[in-house]
């Protein structure tokens, strides 16, 4: 025979078939009864010396089950099974030396000398062929047409079972996720039955005495008493703000429409110039004409203010000019916001947790302890991304959000 | 008999100032001193101590009301310093009791297992009449 061994091609869907594979996380497992049973069997049926489940990956073939082979693997470009993949019926070389792709290949002129090859693909539910099942001999033979239709029958077994594997895996998945969940649902619960009773309690019990202050006419004690239950009841104000905000981050807040950031910014500035004015800390806005972005108000309103509340919050008292600056800007369909304050930054070992609900740097600043938890909540669920950076001389927020989930800008 | 000389440690001023009106209606003879954390009230101790030439029974707190989620130095840091600081100062007279809003088993034992710790209460959740019998058993 003329010219030389032919490689198999890459598979049209090449990409897709290879991320398919993967998925299933079975490359380079160990060995497992179900598949070496299959794998047994074909040898049996067939009365084949050599059964191998074979898995093409991108460079080479991996076999998760062997019957008479002592390799692992073998590289791609001469394996039988790379040709198979190619067809989804029974891939079938009676005779390796009378074939123009294989006379010459090392595994048919050497070990374990393949003259006789049957591979049946294994094909996935969604239409890939992620490697074979096959029987191989060291000398040509055929297969009764029973054989062939049976080790057609197995290799459906084995794809089901990389099926099986794969919605296992989804459901070990799901079950962590909400493992999660209910643990911070557990804690949300504990937390806000805690930090919301203890202010009404302590307020009832201060209005019990400011109400004995005033029988007794002790109105400097009452005023004071006054005073604290104010205090309370404003922190109690914000906390439920914040509660109803992190409940409501996770439905859908207004319906995604174009909007004028730069009215937004204004009025986010306003309410909060009263803590700045108090704090003695400016806060900059910086923006292009922002008139028409696409993207639900409430979520960016409540990410602004509770960056720039924190920023103000956490500023440093000795410096000089304490300032928060927030840049925001809409390009490719990518809204960015930076928040950057020359405050106390945060200390480097809260930073694995300053997003987790009740979480506070500092309790001797104010707080409910939701505020970046709000945020990063919000942000998911815009399908943004959040980067920061902290020292001693200041901290940054970036944000990005992308714009164009409902269609172009309108 | 002389003022009774009481110091509460706790960050949450709101709580200091309902625990110094139930004791006040105690109508105990007290002396009251408030601290936000368990650095300032060993400092507080010190400070007893370094105030005059000669040290005398009664300069210092004789019970203190110990938070135990404070910032710098929290209830169970404070216990542990304070140990120590006992060893130092004839100061083996003053008790604590516990003033903390956890209701947690393990910080209850925790706290008891020391030995000058003689009580664990949890805020709003004792009357002003058994403040003051628990005072009274204690000095």
């Amino acid at each position: 025979m003329d010219g030389f061994m032919i490689a198999a091609p890459e598979t049209d869907n090449e990409e897709e078939r290879l991320a398919k594979l993967l998925s299933y996380h079975i490359l380079d497992t160990i060995p497992e009864q179900q598949f070496d049973d299959i794998a047994e069997l074909a040898a049996h049926i067939c009365g084949s010396k050599i059964s191998l489940i074979s898995l093409v990956d991108k460079h080479r073939q991996w076999f998760k089950a062997k019957v008479g082979l002592d390799a692992e693997q073998t590289p791609r470009d001469v394996a039988f099974c790379a040709h198979a993949i190619h067809e989804p019926e029974l891939f079938y070389i009676p005779d390796a030396t009378k074939d123009q792709r294989f006379f010459d290949n090392p595994l048919v002129t050497g070990q374990p000398n393949v003259l006789f090859y049957a591979g049946a693909p294994l094909c996935t539910p969604d239409g890939y062929r992620v490697g074979t099942l096959c029987v191989i001999d060291d000398h040509p033979r055929e297969l009764s047409s029973e054989q062939k239709e049976s080790l057609m029958r197995l290799s459906r077994q084995v794809s089901n079972n990389l099926e099986l594997r794969l919605h296992i895996r989804e459901i070990e998945e799901s079950g962590l996720l909400l493992e999660a969940k209910n643990e911070e649902l557990q804690q949300f619960a504990y937390r806000t039955s805690h930090d919301l009773r203890s202010p009404i309690t302590s307020s009832k019990r201060l209005a019990d005495y400011l109400i004995e202050d005033l029988e007794a006419s002790n109105y400097g004690e009452a005023l004071r008493g006054a005073q604290k239950v104010k205090g309370l009841m404003a922190n109690l104000e914000e906390l439920v703000g914040d509660i109803v905000s992190l409940v409501q981050a996770d439905v859908s807040m207004n319906d995604v429409e174009p909007i004028d950031l730069t009215e937004l910014l204004n009025d986010a500035r306003q309410r909060l110039e009263f803590l700045a004015v108090e704090s003695e800390c400016e806060i900059r806005v910086e923006n292009a004409c922002l008139s028409n972005v696409p993207i639900e108000r409430g979520r960016i309103s409540q990410i602004v203010d509770n960056l720039i509340s924190n920023g103000i919050k956490y500023r440093d008292v000795n410096k000089a000019d304490s300032y928060v600056d927030v840049k925001v800007s809409n390009s490719a369909s990518t809204l960015k916001i930076a928040v950057e304050d020359n405050g106390i930054g945060i200390r480097s070992e809260f930073l694995e947790d300053m997003f987790k609900m009740f979480k506070r740097d500092n309790s001797e600043v104010s707080g409910s302890g939701l505020g970046l938890a709000i945020v990063k909540k919000h942000v998911e669920h815009m399908q943004g991304s959040i980067e920061y950076s902290s020292s001693k001389q200041g901290t940054r927020f970036n944000i990005s959000l992308p714009t164009d989930r409902m269609g172009d800008p309108v | 008999m002389t003022a009774l000389s009481v110091l509460i440690v706790d960050d949450n001023e709101v709580d200091r100032e309902l625990l110094r009106r139930d004791l006040k209606k105690t109508e105990l003879d007290a002396m009251i001193f408030e601290v936000s954390d368990g650095e300032q009230a060993l400092k507080f101790f010190e400070d007893c101590n370094a105030c005059d030439d000669g040290y005398q029974e009664g300069d210092h707190p004789i019970l203190l009301f110990l938070d135990i989620n404070m910032p710098v130095l929290d209830g169970f840091g404070f216990l542990e310093k304070f140990t120590e600081l006992r060893t130092q100062y004839p100061i083996d007279t003053c008790v604590v009791i516990m003033f903390t809003s956890s209701e947690a088993e393990a910080d209850r034992e925790r706290a008891l297992s020391h030995e000058f710790v003689a009580d664990y209460l949890v805020k709003g959740e004792f009357a002003v009449s058994e403040l003051r019998e628990k005072v009274l058993s204690l000095v």
